[in-house]
């Protein structure tokens, strides 16, 4: 047995609702299918513990219409990726902090507060990243809804002639 | 007065110290700015020193498109240094803005907020584009003044030759009444 398969069987036997939607996509490249926030959340503390995935590279945003996507990329000492899709819907985009577990994890948190609008409870207080001072409230560049071409970067002001036509 | 700015026109023709700024760019052009400095290029030897403060600097050395974050900096720094002052503008995005052109935090290339004198494409650049560049700004620096002084005379010739027509046609004009009447 690899270690990719290994990984695999330890996380399903461990949690049963794991069966269908993990996956080997290719050697050393690990992905599920999206999770619900409370499934991800108690996947976390074992995936760093017991497999020894000890280090979290990067988190992913994605804009998936409806719901809001968020990858989290972590490695172990072989270089194996375990990629955790996580979706949350776009309405309440509610999701806890992982930073306690990954530090490294917390300007990537920041990153997704700030671009994609997403809700990261947990998060310590500080500036924010990686938008400029002065960026109104509400404006989520990385959402597909919002287009670069109705912000006026002099005024830092968003008006969307389609918005203004439904109200 | 003539001769201190005679004194200043030959430091800057002879030395002119630089100030690099970063308005946003990937660290490729910063590289090649340091690297053109450095002994293998050695832009020193010949009296090109990079200073710490905007108030030393004649040249603004720019990489980089300029997001709105480093937007009002780079406008401080600009004004913050002394006349005669100039800008070169290092690399694809410091000229137009490059692939981030367009972006929503991006205003475009350095031109959209200061006055530039050379603009280097490249990306990155290479340190002899970026010799040739400040050889560029030294000559038009040099030609800057000659025709400054070739304008000087212009103009004086010019107001000469306004103020004798001037008078010719206030003559004209003084006399034009004297036929009316």
């Amino acid at each position: 047995m690899t270690h990719d398969e290994a990984v695999v069987t330890a996380l399903c036997k461990k949690f049963p609702f794991l069966s269908e939607r993990i996956s080997v996509q290719r050697e050393k490249r690990i992905f599920t299918k999206p999770l619900t926030p409370e499934e991800f959340q108690q996947i976390i503390p074992y995936v760093h513990r017991e497999l020894n995935f000890y280090r979290a590279c990067h988190v992913v945003g994605t804009d998936d219409g409806d719901t809001l996507g968020l990858l989290y990329i972590l490695t172990d000492k072989n270089n194996t990726l375990l990629i955790l899709r996580e979706s949350v819907p776009k309405s309440n985009p509610v999701v806890k902090s992982i930073s306690s577990i990954y530090p490294s994890i917390l300007l990537h948190e920041r990153e997704l507060a700030d671009l994609f609008g997403v809700v990261v409870e947990g998060l310590p207080e500080g500036p924010r990243y990686p938008l400029p001072d002065g960026w109104p409230e509400g404006n989520y560049p990385m959402r597909k809804e919002w287009n670069p071409k109705y912000f006026d970067k002099n005024t830092m002001t968003y008006n969307d002639p389609n918005v203004k036509e439904v109200k | 007065m003539n001769l201190i700015k005679k004194a200043i026109e030959w430091g800057t023709e002879k030395s002119p110290w630089i100030i690099h700024f970063n308005a946003g760019a990937c660290n490729g052009c910063d590289i090649e700015t340091i690297d053109s400095l450095t002994p293998r290029y050695d832009l020193e030897r010949v009296g090109i020193l990079k200073q710490g403060s905007p108030r030393h600097a004649d040249i603004l050395v720019c990489t980089g498109a300029v997001t709105l974050q480093t937007r009002d900096r780079l406008i401080q720094i600009y004004e913050q240094m002394s006349d005669p002052k100039f800008v070169i503008a290092i690399g694809t995005c410091a000229c137009t803005g490059g692939i981030f052109e367009d972006c929503y935090c991006v205003t475009g290339g350095i031109d959209s907020v200061i006055p530039v004198d050379v603009y280097v494409p490249g990306c990155a650049v290479r340190p002899e584009a970026i010799i040739s560049a400040v050889d560029k700004l030294l000559e038009k620096l040099k030609n800057a003044e000659k025709d400054e002084n070739q304008q000087k005379n212009a103009e004086k010739i010019e107001e000469k030759t306004e103020t004798a027509k001037n008078g010719e046609e206030t003559a004209e004009q003084k006399e034009e009444p004297k036929n009316d009447a």
